[in-house]
């Protein structure tokens, strides 16, 4: 047993090792050898299963333990069951605790079961301390984990979108390696941060250089988002926006258990637009030339030169799905080894995340290694750390996704030399090669040691009369370097000489937290009190430098002194912060329930005066069914009632906003470069202080028929003062802008979420998870007079973010524009261009009169229903996820007209010619929208977001391999949209050229992943 | 003992942690930025000709530099951009205008950095004089475009909302002002810190302008009178500098990139604004100057038989044309001025190894077939022939001060050349503008023959006829002055400045409508309206912004 016990765990860690090393060989067939069972007498086992009143229970299930033979009680509760021997009965129902009862062959049992107390007394970490949920007075959501494991997502919050009541997580980008975008319960501030403030094992990694994206969702043991201002609070200072508390896994008493998670899978575009074939682009290139006088063809069949040989020899290049894009791979291999000796527990997870993205060049690699470690190193004093180092790498020379769009398919896509041509479609010079970049040398590398440690001091086990008191000290540091190099060589850029690049940064921050806390019962009162010191700061560096003109590519961008030319820049900053809360838990006869907390916060980056401000918040709990009178309402297993209302700050405005500033550039003086100084363009205002949400918030939790159908339904208000406003200036001063606290904002929102067990049978079980949030967000003030801002595009009464724009009636169609009703409504307008409703009817288009508010751009409400079957080991989970309500310019309608004609574009927005007049896309002209109409468009959607089908072994399969936990999944992601949009996606940013991030333009993607989670 | 030990340390790194509850821990400390409060001076005023060239090298929008041709007497649409496109479709301009903002908001920035350093006390003279330069320059360009515009005349980082329109005449005072200190203060040329620093010339000249629309002419004629009789300067009469080999004349030679400083032979620049290519000097161009761009034909897109080239002067977008008026209207036989080397109308094939048959009727190339074509080769050196639709991008006549080529930047994002901005010759034309407003044409025509003289000097060396291009004092008059100017500032001056400084456009305008209108409709100049378009609109994000007080709106707008 000794020698067995040596050599087990590192053959399991060998094996662990080749599943990770080689997933696409999976090793089931491995092992098949069956134990060895006795023949033993079979037989039949009956009995009746009664909870605590005696009471008959319907529907629970009945195994035998280590055996497939199982059923579930009928209506008298009963049961009767063939088994092979004597043995172990394992009796389970939801909302009870799971009791195990050896049998003989041929007995009769009576069982009683035991309501499971700790279903409802789940703990949830709420900040600086956990509480039973029961006791829970603010809003708090949990994410399920069933989210967080067996989803192929790279960033935990992509597993949250659309999962938890009153979170609006935006996938803006999917490029491999973007986080998504996330915001709680709507806009609270109008210029300064709106995203959740985030804390991993109690440090906060928001404003200290890190992200969500350093973080393995793997890691992850639980996730709580903190909604109201009572939740909020403790963070003062940044609980505005919401605050996401992560917790990761921690080491757990006995034998290490080592424990393999990975999937591998493929990805590919969300959806194909079609774009023009040659026959396509020719009529394109036609028509654009007709309706724009001054243009001309090539030849009868193209516009440039440079198309005119592929088209005589009938090449033609599919740009977009063959040049610039692949069969995307991602692939994550994690490792964790956890357990516990005497005193000491310890979690060890090593992580490798590889993302290939749909577009060449677009990859993303991250490297992670964590250790938890507790140690209690007397019963009086326990220390532990929370340490990660995670390295993400970048790298690559990227496509260029809008010039694979725009290239015509006759485009030569290489010189003769066989080098890509600069110009595919010379001599028009607009669109460039998207291969171009594809062997530029580029790194782009990121890394973050966090090193976290505690020490918690349990002055009970000092001295008897303390019990109940701790003192916590909580410490983390984070050094997050970030670079990025890359160098455009001659050769493939036709830039004499190259040019290299180096731009190096880092962060350095720590926070400490001093927090004592002392708990104590007495009869059935519950006291706790928290208090809390702490402070942070956060250093920021960076540098860069550029070189020119070299002798050859060959040192790339690894020895810049040796360019004939270079320049350099560099910044730096800080910000520091520190904080007092105090927080009073009371609770009598876990009835009523009361939560006071007050927060102090200071911060650097406000004025003089007004560095430091105070939030309190005060909540009310009721568990009405614990309650004498609700005893009988069998049906009811929990009610409760929360009442909440406190303030909350914000400070997300950057450093050095208080302060005037001079900005410097470089300017020629007879050949030598000297300094200019000149004012920046924002004002400083010494006068910035806190921006104030109060919010008041009314919950009921709840759970019925036995907890089978439970959830909780949120109904809030907020009110945001002081806002820190970006407030644009006429430019007279010469100041464009400058931040005020001025201006006031107000959110309502209702939040519901409901899980039910719709079916539930021995070997079949179907739930469904219903997550559904709406919010109305609304500006009540600006300046104090009540008056819009239409400069800045706010309105009181109306969303934040807004769309103002003309509204479209149609197109201008060549007999209204030979009748004449042109002349009284748009006098310039020629037909197919966009027609705009005259609103004030001043027979003109005005940017003062006929300009509207169309819609607002962020969703009216957000909802996610999951369900989820079970029979037998095999769990299918489909999820689906809409955000309904808002619009967004569409990028792709609104195409600069002037580039219409001279591109590729997709055939799924056609044009306008005398032929096919249409009355929804304009034609071809320069001039077809000479007012900068946005074309926006309703932008909602409903998707279908994950399906994961699962298998979870058997037990004799699994012993068989020796092995304690194995499943296996497939799991599909943004399978299907259902949508109005026309182009790729209304949730992807994709911009158009010339504007900001043009280049990081990237495709919605599904992909499809095969999985496997092994516990050894 | 080591357990005490580690809940010491604890605790003692605790109470460090405490510690940091002093005042000073959340103080703020630029480490990147100076403040405001910074007391150099010459920064600062560096600061404004880097402001000067942040707004003339805009490429944000390609077409900007057409705002302020197209739709005047001298230029016509090319290949536009979109910016400019209202400036010749006159009826979609309007307060939206993105090339509009960007003057105005470029002006007040000026302005703003211009009026910290003036109000610095004890302040270098000449540094304040500088400033004065810049602030008179940006107020009279205001108001010759905009007419009553907000007058500041002092930097305040308070935010104000309650900005009115104050009267043409407040606000000429100040240029006024302004104008005599810096005449009086800033150094004579050859005195300045470096040669592209404001000198007592600049000031000059830009008193010439403004005086001259306010109708003080008498001060007007003596600003640059004494320019012109300081004996600093010289009209460009030789070939000089760096080109001697190359194909040109002394015209050209003054407006060839390395040719254009006073310290490289240009004897005539008074104010020549730098560029250098960023690739060798760090901060050479500022944003990404777009003239050449407009100004020279695409003719690269002729690409059987052309290539970039250093004679030709690089890489153009055709997006600015010179309006036929121009081309066919102003000139007389012998003008230097008109040659191939300063307006190129003429192309010899210069890519290597051509050998092309085209088909050639009426001086352009036409299909291979068209009845009466004749049928040339061409080979490299010969001179090429073009389309006609061709002459609305890729090939028209087109000025090449704006011409300047490196070999390592063939697609020529931004122009690196240096800028033309104030020379002797504006001196001459400014004085005739003054006099002739005095009755003073005897005057006038006299600093006009000063410029013909330079202009015909070849030509009536060649021919004999040495009263070739002479003017007489009968032909003076502000249209024939306005007529010289385009032929002697033609691509140099902002056209739209200087007929609104006259009061000239809507003439011009509807000179150009009647007489010299294009051939294509959607070139022509269309919805020009007298009584509107004389002034620009106030930016309506300025108006809308300006909540606390009726910032007005230019009447039409």
């Amino acid at each position: 047993m000794k020698y067995a016990n040596l050599t087990l765990p590192s053959m399991k860690l060998c094996f662990a090792m080749a599943l990770a090393a080689g997933m696409m060989a999976f090793p089931l067939s491995t092992k098949a050898e069956q134990a060895v069972q006795n023949v033993q007498q079979a037989g039949v086992v009956k009995g009746q299963v009664t909870d605590k009143n005696g009471d008959a229970v319907i529907g629970a299930t009945i195994k035998v333990k280590n055996a497939q033979a199982g059923t579930v009680t009928d209506f008298d509760g009963q049961f009767s069951l063939n088994v092979q021997g004597p043995g172990t009965l394992v009796i389970s129902y939801i909302g009870y605790l799971t009791k195990e009862v050896p049998f003989t062959v041929g007995q009769t049992l009576s069982i009683s079961i035991e309501e499971d107390a700790t279903a409802l007394d789940e703990v949830v970490v709420v900040g600086y301390g956990v509480q039973k949920k029961s006791d829970v007075t603010g809003s708090v959501t949990s994410i399920n984990k069933e989210r967080l494991s067996k989803l192929p997502v790279t960033n935990v919050l992509q597993a949250v979108q659309g999962a938890a009541a009153g979170v609006t997580i935006q996938q803006g980008s999917s490029i491999p390696g973007d986080a998504p975008s996330a915001l709680v319960r709507g806009r609270n501030s109008i210029n300064a941060g709106t995203g959740p403030y985030i804390v991993v094992d109690g440090i906060p990694i928001s404003k200290s250089g890190g992200s969500l994206n350093d973080i393995n969702p793997g890691d992850i043991e639980s996730m709580e988002i903190l909604k109201d201002a009572s939740a909020t609070a403790i963070y003062g200072t940044n609980g505005a926006n919401g605050v996401i508390l992560i917790t990761t896994k921690h080491g757990k008493d006995g034998k290490p258990s080592i424990s393999y998670n990975g999937y591998l899978g493929i990805e590919d575009f969300a959806k194909k637009l079609d774009y023009c074939n040659g026959a396509q682009i020719t009529q394109r290139y036609r028509d654009y030339v007709a309706q724009n006088p001054g243009e001309t063809m090539y030849n009868d069949y193209v516009k440039n030169q440079a198309e005119a040989a592929n088209q005589a020899a009938g090449i033609e290049t599919d740009w977009l799905y063959d040049m610039v894009s692949q069969t995307g791979i991602i692939q994550d291999h994690n490792v964790t080894i956890n357990g516990g000796a005497e005193n000491v527990k310890y979690f060890i997870s090593g992580d490798y995340m590889s993302q290939k993205g749909v577009l060449k060049g677009f990859n993303y690699k991250r490297y992670s290694l964590r250790m938890n470690i507790d140690a209690d190193v007397t019963n009086y004093l326990k220390i532990g750390t929370n340490s990660y180092i995670v390295s993400h790498n970048r790298d690559g020379g990227r496509v260029n996704f809008l010039m694979a769009e725009a290239m015509s398919p006759y485009g030569q896509v290489y010189e003769e030399d066989g080098s890509y041509k600069q110009y595919p479609m010379y001599s028009e010079t607009l669109f460039f090669n998207p291969m171009q970049y594809i062997d530029q040398d580029h790194e782009r590398r990121q890394w973050n040691i966090n090193l976290n440690g505690y020490a918690d001091l349990n002055f009970g086990n000092i001295w008897k009369p303390l019990e109940g008191l701790h003192y916590k000290f909580n410490f983390g540091y984070s050094f997050g370097p970030k670079r990025e190099n890359y160098y455009n060589g001659e050769a493939e850029f036709n830039y004499s000489g190259g040019y290299g690049y180096i731009f190096n940064a880092e962060t350095q921050s720590y926070t400490s937290e001093n927090i004592l806390s002392y708990a104590k019962d007495i009869k059935k009162h519950h006291f706790d009190i928290t208090l809390l010191y702490a402070s942070s700061r956060k250093k920021y560096h960076e540098s860069k430098a550029t070189g020119s003109k070299f002798i050859n590519d060959e040192l790339s961008w690894h020895n810049l002194g040796g360019g004939s030319t270079q320049t350099s820049g560099s910044y730096s900053d800080l910000y520091t912060t520190v904080s007092q809360m105090g927080r009073l838990n009371y609770s009598y006869d876990s009835r009523y329930l009361f939560t006071f907390t007050v927060r102090r916060d200071g911060s650097s980056v406000f004025g003089a005066d007004n560095k430091y401000g105070t939030f309190p918040s005060v909540a009310l709990g009721w568990n009405i069914s614990n309650e004498k009178f609700m005893e009988k309402a069998d049906w009811l297993n929990n009610l409760k009632l929360r009442l909440s209302y406190g303030k909350a700050g914000n400070e997300a405005i950057g450093v050095y906003e208080t302060l005037a500033k001079m900005s410097n550039s470089a300017i020629t003086m007879d050949g030598a470069s000297a300094t200019a100084l000149y004012p920046s363009s924002r004002m400083g205002n010494s006068g910035l202080g806190w921006e104030t949400t109060k919010t008041f918030n009314i919950g009921i939790d709840f759970g019925i028929l036995n907890n089978r159908i439970n959830g909780n339904i949120d109904f809030y208000t907020s009110t945001t003062t002081d806002l820190l406003l970006q407030r644009n200036l006429p430019k007279i001063s010469g100041y464009s802008n400058v931040y005020m606290n001025m201006g006031k904002t107000a959110n309502k929102g209702l939040e519901v979420t409901i899980n039910s067990k719709n079916i539930v049978t021995k070997d079949f079980t179907w739930g469904t998870n219903l997550v559904w949030s709406y919010n109305k967000n609304e500006i009540k003030d600006l300046y104090g007079d009540e008056k819009d801002d239409l400069g800045n595009r706010w309105f009181i009464g109306e969303p934040i973010s807004v769309i103002y724009d003309y509204v479209m009636e149609g197109i201008w169609q060549e007999d209204e524009i030979a009748r004449g009703d042109h002349l009284n409504h748009d006098p310039q307008a020629q037909a197919g261009d966009v027609k705009l409703a005259d609103l004030d009817g001043d027979g003109k288009i005005t940017p003062e009169g006929d300009k509207k508010i169309q819609g607002q751009t962020a969703p009216k409400w957000t909802a996610g229903l999951t369900n989820t079957f079970s029979y037998k080991g095999f769990t299918l989970s489909i999820f689906i996820q809409t955000a309904q309500g808002h619009k967004r310019n569409n990028s792709l309608l609104a195409m600069a007209a002037d580039e219409q004609g001279r591109r590729n574009s997709t055939t799924e927005v056609g044009y306008w010619t005398p032929e096919n007049k249409s009355n929804e896309y304009r034609s071809l002209s320069k001039t077809s929208n000479r007012w900068g109409y946005g074309f926006p468009r309703n932008a909602g959607y409903t998707r279908i977001k994950d399906v994961t089908l699962s298998y979870q072994f058997p037990a004799q399969v699994i012993n068989a391999l020796h092995l304690s936990a194995l499943t296996a999944y497939v799991s599909g992601r943004n399978l299907y949209t259902f949508t109005s949009w026309k182009g790729w996606d209304p949730e992807a940013d994709i911009t158009q050229r010339g504007w900001g991030g043009y280049e990081n333009n990237y495709p919605m993607t599904k992909s499809f992943v095969f999985g496997l989670n092994v516990t050894f | 003992m080591k357990l005490r030990n580690i809940i010491y340390s604890a605790l003692a790194v605790s109470a460090l942690a405490l510690t940091s509850c002093s005042d000073s821990y959340l103080e703020e400390k630029m480490y990147s930025s100076y403040g405001t409060d910074v007391t150099d001076v010459e920064a600062k005023v560096i600061g404004l000709h880097y402001k000067y060239a942040d707004l003339w090298g805009w490429s944000d929008q390609q077409g900007f530099v057409g705002c302020f041709q197209d739709g005047t007497d001298v230029g016509a649409p090319g290949s536009t951009q979109g910016v400019e496109v209202p400036f010749y479709q006159y009826g979609s301009l309007n307060a939206e205008n993105s090339g509009v903002s960007k003057l105005w908001t470029s002006l007040y920035s000026i302005i703003n950095s211009a009026n910290i350093i003036i109000n610095t006390a004890d302040v270098d003279p000449a540094a304040k004089g500088e400033a004065e330069f810049f602030r008179a320059y940006a107020y009279n360009m205001l108001v010759t475009l905009w007419g009553p515009v907000p007058l500041l005349t002092e930097s305040k980082a308070e935010p104000r909302t309650d900005f009115t329109r104050q009267s043409v005449a407040e606000i000429d005072a100040v240029i006024a002002a302004d104008l005599n200190d810096a005449m009086a203060n800033l150094p004579e040329v050859g005195k300045t810190k470096t040669q592209n620093r404001i000198n007592k010339d600049c000031a000059r000249i830009l008193a010439g302008e403004a005086f001259n629309r306010m109708g003080k002419f008498q001060e007007a004629e003596a600003a640059v009178t004494a320019t012109i009789n300081s004996g600093n300067y010289k009209l460009i009469q030789e070939r000089y500098g760096k080109y001697l080999s190359d194909a040109g004349d002394y015209y050209s030679d003054m407006f060839r990139w390395h040719n254009q400083r006073r310290s490289e032979g240009n004897t005539e620049g008074i104010w020549v604004f730098q560029m250098e290519y960023e690739r060798d000097v760090t901060g050479g161009t500022i944003n990404a100057p777009q003239q050449r761009r407009n100004w020279v034909a695409a003719f690269h897109k002729l690409t059987d038989f052309m290539q970039n080239a250093d004679s030709l002067g690089g890489r153009g977008n055709g997006r600015l044309r010179l309006s036929n008026y121009v081309k066919y209207g102003i000139w007389e036989k012998g003008d230097i001025r008109n040659s191939n080397h300063n307006i190129r109308r003429i192309l010899y094939a210069n890519k290597p190894n051509v050998n092309k048959e085209i088909s050639v009727k009426d001086g352009f190339r036409v299909d291979d077939g068209t009845p009466g074509a004749t049928k040339i080769t061409i080979k490299t050196g010969d001179r090429i022939y073009w389309t006609v639709k061709d002459t609305l991008e890729v090939m028209y006549d087109h000025p090449t001060k704006w011409g300047g080529y490196d070999p390592t930047d063939d697609f020529g994002w931004s122009l690196v050349k240096d800028w033309p901005l104030m020379r002797l010759a504006d001196a001459y034309l400014l004085r005739a503008e003054a006099r002739i407003n005095q009755g003073n044409t005897a005057g006038a025509a006299e600093d006009i023959n000063v410029l013909r003289d330079r202009a015909f000097k070849t030509y009536r060396a060649e021919t004999g006829n040495a009263e070739a291009g002479k003017v007489t004092s009968a032909q003076m008059t502000i249209d024939f002055l306005l007529d010289e100017r385009i032929r002697e500032l033609v691509g140099e001056e902002n056209r739209r400045y200087t007929l609104c400084r006259t009061g000239k456009l809507a003439e011009r305008v509807k000179m150009i409508m009647d007489n010299w209108a294009e051939g294509t409709d959607s070139k022509k100049i269309t919805g020009f309206d007298a009584s509107k378009h004389c002034l620009l609109p106030i930016p309506l994000s300025e108006i809308q912004l300006n909540k606390d007080a009726e910032l007005q709106q230019n009447p039409g707008y």
